[in-house]
């Protein structure tokens, strides 16, 4: 713990390969297209494909290992690795729909780019770098930079359509209030490092105890937890989410639904699982009202909402509530038994990656029908509940695919939506959150009533008079990358669970 | 584990899916004859493969009496100690139950292709109906309880779609969703239940027979306690829900505005019957919980009444129909809550057949009134369409009680139980009088029916234009009208098939798998102190014995055959003569008509009317839900929609005189936004810290 | 002991560094807004000073106050006429600047409150060993001794040399991490800032309500 004894020998550079290999595959992107012109534009989607891929090798080549770096304030573990391949994948896919819209010649019948910038592509990376440390950090300073290292390329990307005022507000306003919460996240790390005078989560572990009055660390703990609310949209700290989402290019809504609220529930779980699980006693009121009132004031308001990605955004909120459950049964569980290195993560830990798994693919997967619905020169143009109906006879594919993700987001059976929810209130449940189970439950009944009024719109009624906006809806071949693998993993995780997991019935806690 | 041929089963259900694939992406490319062959072809195939079953089961030396065979598919979900394979269950019930809902599904597909003929979705329509059947099917072979909500949430589903399916129709719209709501709320009690099961350290596995054989075991030292109690009061909401009883019965007369084979398919095979099911298929559970068992008889027996009361009045000859579907699913939630599951899987199987054939009737009338459905307009038509006539006949009889039809051995059967279960307990004995009283209506309701559409004189125009239905519509009348009829000589009450000398084949099929005596002879007893200790001797007797389990329910049997047979016949003869008292007053009531030109009658008449009110408008149920239950939902949105416009300043609702009103306003507001958001954040960091301070002060 | 120097000192530079970011948020000219915040830098720096850190002050100065803030108010003066300044975007509303204090302060009690309640934490002592910064720790280890004015005089001089050494090797990875983030930094603002294409008729317009 004090060995001051560092050099390049001592890190170990498998565990952070991964990183290392995007961060290089973020300069490559960078610089590339001042060489490329014409044809050549697709290397640089090609340069952030094979990074990925790399990437993605990378890490399953250290499954099971177990590894950590820099005296265990990065940990590669089977938790991070998992949720790695979740960011990873979900950037592959993100970056195969938009190639289309890069490069003009592969563009044949889509209009002028939204995302003609080549810059595109280093900022996604630097998110998903961005994420994965997340999810592996175990130090506060660290977790901090790489809360910051995923959201200011975030900021950029939700402007990315600066045809849209939409688009340049969305950004703004995702900037000016990322700034205020992440003000919150350094203070209260700052009173943290105050009370117990350290930064990694095992020494926060040792040296907080739950018989202490440590007023400071709790107020610390307290504001923590508001950054981290900030990131995975809980209320009170939502009202961001909607018109950001709304504001920026659907995929990119997607990306970031899916994405960040997996980063950040990962991260949340690490310092809420490994930090201060001692204190387990103190916050958890706090975190039982954050998800009781997430997800019914997500459900509430998703119910009037017309514009469908405010009404996904809404969603998302609600899919944060759900997922608090997790944190909570994590607590209890392990401020019972006490972490010990090597322990397997227990069925807490699974449920919520299960649930994150079969949530992200729902959701990232609605958003990109909405893009694919979206004629491409009105790409700043809002769906409609309306506008949808009648899909089902006009464009039946479309329709079966998003009635199948909002099946998914609802919890109907054989969708990994289902399945995720079960086990999650099942274990719940177990854990004694009786009540918050029944809330948790009411709360998936109401929702089902504003999924459902999308189905109906595309499967009960007929068609506007006027001309709706999904006429013609972009016939972008690249956007099936996405739409397909979502489907198939939705399914694959309702039907044939088991595969995923017996995968994570093996990560443990890392050493 | 060695192939058997009851492995076969799986079959059954993939032929209606892939039916459904078929149809739902070829469909529409298809010749219409070809949508038309394929549709009732799956349905047939599994029929015929239940067909294959029930021989195959009966025949197998290793299956004596009500063994059940589990036909492994895969492993659907395994987590830690929790595993939830996908596997079929094959017994009595399950087999019953199949056949039951593939024959009938059959006869209404084949229907279908006649009365779709001129509907240009019918490649839709028939995709659905597969969907329906094979859901249907996973919901009664599923061998645990996920793999049934699975068929649970998909009948509810279907159902929806179906009944929604004329979405030009904004009722059809509104009902499909109605029906989807209050099923939702079914399946929330079901879900509470599952995971509660899920949650208790007796109950290791979901597996029904886990479940049923935990029960055994936990019911020795918890008998009725509040857990079981809880569990099995939410799976009756989600029975109440699934299956129309109070107070979710709401759903189901507006279900009819979905094509008419819709109703007959809901109605009669499919979806109102899951709760039934699933409680005798959970038998055991509810043993252990007489308390549970009495609210469901109770609920039953009132639903039973109530729904009566309302078809008396309606005009409309669905309406009147989807009522007495609603009373008749009323007694077969009375039979198994008196105990007596197989009685009401007994009469779920004859209800299938007649309520299948009534609607299918009903619809060949709609059919030759071209699209007319109120009574008041028909009349004569009898000679008009005499095979619709002849066969709607027959099920009127079926579901009177007239005797020699099917509905009067299975009503008499439930009668008879629910006396008997008011002999042990007396205050039972209300139930059987208000189940009697209900017989009662039931004919009047059906005759009234009959008389209206059938006899008299034609009303209207209309009426004197209708004409007969094609034969592919007859035809799976007169085939229903033959099994209307003899359905019921598979159970003859032991009073008559004991002097003939021949055991009951459906109860001594059935009695394995759905029997509720082996745990407590007198299911509501102990609840109540009466005689305690004598039950909890049986129990223990039982549990010990455990393998004699079944022969001691066969001695129950007989002691069933023991009752008294004076009393048996004078039950069955007050059966048949509130049957038949029904009858003659629905032809009383017809004749009034002419007779209520005399001036002391037609007062005596409009005084009745203030009852018919109110049983036309339901007895303002509908009202009541609405002020209840719809009007604060719509103000609890309100507050969401204020909450909205004050927290986020700006959120669309969809209203356009919103927009004129507030347009203003939100413009000048857009920038102060992200400033109250800011605050928002700050409130709720705020909040955060004193909530985890004041955690720790109270600790 | 009464109140120390330190304290005074701090609650005088404090202060003033608050009073002048909320000057900065409240004048109308961005050119005074962009000199307020060099005074929170300066602030800020003579804070370090007072914790000893001698270097990190100098650096905030140079770095911030200098070379930071002069590019800052090149653009400003470069982009911005005096009178652009928009007023009606400028004000704000009272309701929100009385929540705001309101919430601040509460915020405020609740953390200083905080202070109390711990009991273990005194304005006036010097931290315990449990309390020891890792840069502190180190040296108090390796001096086997409780932090002494001797140590302390020593991490003074030390003090560059540990920040680099700390820098490079345990806080490697988050040092790292930190180019990325100002990367993506720079190449957002190059993207937002590129002239965007003219905006789309109805499409960007909207109702401004959804």
């Amino acid at each position: 713990m004090t060995s001051m004894e560092f050099s390049p020998q001592t890190i170990d550079f498998t565990a952070i390969m991964p990183i290392i290999i995007i961060s290089a595959g973020i300069l490559v992107t960078l610089l590339l297209p001042f060489a490329a012109k014409g044809r050549a534009k697709i290397i640089n989607p090609l340069v952030a494909l094979i990074v990925l891929l790399a990437a993605f090798i990378s890490s399953a080549r250290i499954w099971d290992l177990g590894r950590a770096s820099f005296d265990g304030m990065y940990t590669a573990d089977n938790a991070t690795l998992f949720a790695s391949f979740i960011f990873i994948i979900v950037a592959f896919i993100t970056v195969i729909a938009i190639t289309a819209r890069y490069c003009p010649f592969l563009r044949s019948p889509d209009g002028e780019g939204l995302f003609a910038s080549p810059e595109v592509f280093p900022l996604m990376l630097t998110v998903v770098v961005g994420a994965i440390v997340m999810s592996a950090s175990r130090n506060l300073i660290l977790t901090f930079l790489a809360i910051e290292t995923l959201s200011i390329p975030l900021y950029v990307l939700a402007g990315m359509n600066l045809s849209s005022e939409r688009s340049k507000e969305a950004s703004l306003k995702y900037f000016l209030t990322g700034a205020f919460a992440s003000g919150f996240l350094a203070y209260g790390i700052s009173l943290i490092y105050g009370a117990v005078g350290k930064l990694g989560y095992h020494a926060i572990l040792d040296a907080c105890s739950p018989t202490a009055a440590d007023y400071t660390l709790y107020a610390g703990l307290a504001l923590v937890a508001v950054g981290f609310g900030f990131k995975v949209a809980l209320v009170p700290f939502h009202a961001w989410v909607p018109d950001v989402y709304q504001g920026s290019p659907a995929l990119i809504s997607g990306f970031m639904a899916s994405l960040v609220k997996a980063a950040g529930f990962t991260a949340i779980l690490r310092f809420f699982g490994e930090g201060i699980v001692p204190l387990y006693g103190i916050w958890w009121v706090a975190i039982a009202i954050i998800a009781a009132l997430t997800m019914t004031v997500g459900n509430l308001m998703a119910l009037n909402q017309i514009v469908l990605k405010r009404l996904l955004a809404y969603s998302s909120i609600a899919h944060a509530g759900y997922l608090l459950l997790a944190v909570l049964i994590i607590g209890k569980e392990w401020s019972e038994k006490g972490v010990t290195a090597g322990a397997p993560l227990g069925d807490a830990m699974q449920c919520a990656f299960f649930y994150l798994a079969g949530y992200v693919f729902a959701i990232i997967g609605s958003f990109a029908i909405i893009w694919w619905l979206t004629p491409s020169d009105k790409e700043g143009a809002l769906l409609e509940i309306d506008d949808v109906r009648g899909l089902n006879d006009r464009h039946p594919l479309h329709a079966a695919l998003f009635a199948l993700f909002l099946f998914s987001l609802a919890g109907f059976p054989i969708t990994a939506g289902f399945l995720g929810k079960f086990f999650l209130f099942a274990s719940a449940l177990s854990h004694g959150f009786i009540l918050l189970v029944v809330f948790a439950l009411l709360n998936a009944v109401l929702s089902a009533y504003y999924y459902l009024k999308i189905i109906v719109a595309m499967y009960m009624k007929s068609a506007p008079e006027h001309a709706s906006l999904c006429e013609e809806p972009s016939p972008n071949p690249w956007i099936y990358a996405v739409v397909w693998t979502c489907t198939l993993a939705t399914l694959w995780l309702g039907i044939i669970p088991a595969s995923i997991l017996g995968l994570l019935g093996s990560v443990s806690v890392g050493g | 584990m060695e192939m058997n041929l009851l492995d076969l089963v799986g079959l059954a259900i993939a032929f209606p899916l892939l039916g459904t694939l078929i149809l739902g992406l070829f469909g529409r490319f298809m010749p219409r004859i070809a949508v038309s062959i394929i549709a009732p072809a799956t349905v047939g195939l599994s029929f015929i493969i239940g067909l294959i079953t029930l021989f195959v089961y009966r025949t197998d030396s290793a299956l004596i009496g009500g063994q059940p065979y589990v036909s492994y598919l895969f492993t659907w979900i395994q987590s830690g100690d929790f595993t939830a394979n996908f596997s079929l269950l094959i017994d009595p019930l399950s087999i019953t139950m199949m056949l039951i809902v593939t024959g009938v599904s059959f006869i209404i597909h084949v229907y279908s292709i006649g009365y779709m003929a001129h509907d240009k979705d019918h490649a839709r329509f028939f995709a659905y109906l597969n969907l329906f059947v094979g859901a249907m099917l996973i919901l009664v072979l599923a061998s645990s309880l996920p793999v049934m909500f699975i068929g649970w949430e998909g009948v509810g589903l279907c159902s929806y779609l179906l009944i929604g399916f004329w979405y030009e129709k904004a009722s059809a719209n509104i009902a499909g969703m109605k029906a989807f709501v209050v099923n939702r709320i079914g399946d929330f009690g079901v879900l509470i239940a599952m995971f509660m099961l899920f949650a208790s350290e007796n109950f290791v596995s979901l597996e029904f027979l886990d479940i049923n054989g935990a029960a055994r075991i936990f019911g020795e030292t918890n008998y009725n306690s509040p857990f079981i109690i809880a569990v099995c009061l939410f799976l009756f909401l989600g029975a109440t829900g699934k299956s129309a009883q109070i107070p979710l019965y709401i759903w189901l007369p507006d279900a009819m505005e979905g094509p008419t084979p819709v109703s007959a398919l809901i109605h009669a095979a499919t979806m109102v019957t899951a709760g039934v099911y699933m409680l005798a298929r959970l038998n055991v559970l509810f043993s252990i919980a007489p308390t549970a068992m009495l609210v469901v008889a109770v609920i039953g027996c009132a639903t039973a009444f109530f729904a009566a009361t309302i078809a008396l009045s309606q005009v409309d000859i669905k309406r009147v129909l989807a009522y007495s579907t609603v009373s008749q699913l009323g007694y077969m939630f009375l039979a198994c809550g008196v105990g007596a599951f197989w009685v009401g899987i007994f009469h779920l199987m004859t209800h299938a057949f007649f309520k299948a054939l009534l609607f299918l009737g009903a619809g060949s009338v709609i059919h030759g009134m071209s699209d007319d459905q109120d009574i008041r307009n028909m009349g004569g038509l009898a000679k008009r369409m005499p095979v619709t006539y002849w066969t709607f006949l027959v099920a009127a009889l079926a579901i009177a009680g007239v005797p020699f039809f099917s509905g009067f051995f299975s009503k008499d059967e439930i009668l008879a139980s629910t006396f008997w279960f008011g002999a042990e307990f007396p205050s039972g004995k209300i139930l059987y009088v208000i189940a009697l009283i209900t017989a009662f209506m039931t004919a009047f309701y059906m005759f009234r029916l009959v008389i209206r559409t059938f006899l008299g004189k034609p009303v209207t125009e209309k009426a004197k234009k209708a004409h007969e239905s094609p034969r592919v519509m007859t035809i799976p009348l007169i085939i229903l009208a033959v099994l209307a009829f003899v359905g019921g000589y598979v159970a003859l009450p032991h009073v008559i098939s004991g002097p003939l000398g021949y055991s009951n084949p459906l109860e001594q099929f059935l009695k394995p798998a759905a029997q509720t005596y082996q745990i407590s002879e007198h299911p509501v007893g102990e609840a109540y102190g009466v005689a305690s200790a004598e039950y909890v001797e049986t129990i223990e007797g039982v549990s010990v014995e455990g393998e004699d389990v079944i022969h001691e329910a066969a001695g129950h049997g007989e002691d069933e055959a023991h009752h008294p047979a004076d009393i048996s016949w004078y039950l069955i003869l007050a059966s048949i003569v509130f049957a038949g008292l029904g009858i003659w007053g629905a032809y009383l009531y017809f004749r009034m008509t002419d007779w209520a030109k005399l001036p002391a009658l037609s007062r005596l008449i409009r005084r009745l009317q203030i009852v018919n009110d109110w049983s036309l408008k339901k007895w303002f149920v509908d009202e009541l839900y609405q002020y209840t239950i719809v009007e604060p939902g719509k103000v609890l949105a309100q507050i969401s929609l204020i909450f909205d416009q004050v927290v986020v300043d700006g959120i669309v609702n969809g209203t356009a005189g919103f927009f004129a009103f507030v347009g203003d306003r939100i413009r000048r507001f857009q920038t102060g936004i992200v400033r109250e958001y800011a605050l928002g954040i700050l409130l709720g960091a705020v909040s955060v810290v004193i909530i985890v301070f004041i955690t720790r002060m109270v600790l | 002991m009464a109140i120390s120097f330190e304290i005074v000192f701090f609650g005088v530079f404090a202060g003033i560094a608050v009073i002048l970011a909320i000057m900065m948020l409240s004048v109308k000219s961005p050119v005074h807004a962009a000199l307020c915040l060099v005074g929170v830098m300066i602030m800020l720096a003579i804070l370090y000073l007072m914790l000893h850190a001698y270097f990190l002050s100098v650096v905030q100065i140079v770095v911030y106050a200098g070379a930071v803030m002069v590019l800052f108010l090149f653009v400003i003066m470069f982009f911005y006429s005096p009178g652009a300044s928009d007023p009606s975007r400028m004000s704000v509303h009272f309701t929100h600047i009385a929540g705001a204090i309101i919430l601040a302060v509460i915020l405020l009690a609740v953390i200083t409150g905080s202070f109390l309640l711990s009991g273990n934490v005194s304005l006036t002592e010097k931290p315990s060993a449990a309390q020891m910064t890792d840069i502190e720790k180190p040296i108090a280890e390796t001096s086997e001794a409780p932090l002494t004015e001797e140590t302390s005089r020593m991490i003074e001089k030390q003090n560059p040399q540990l920040v680099g050494r700390m820098l490079f090797t345990k806080y490697l990875l988050p040092f790292e991490l930190t180019s990325l983030l100002l990367l993506a930094a720079m190449v957002g603002a190059v993207v937002l800032a590129r002239r965007s294409p003219p905006a789309e008729a109805g499409s960007a317009g909207g109702d401004g309500n959804d």
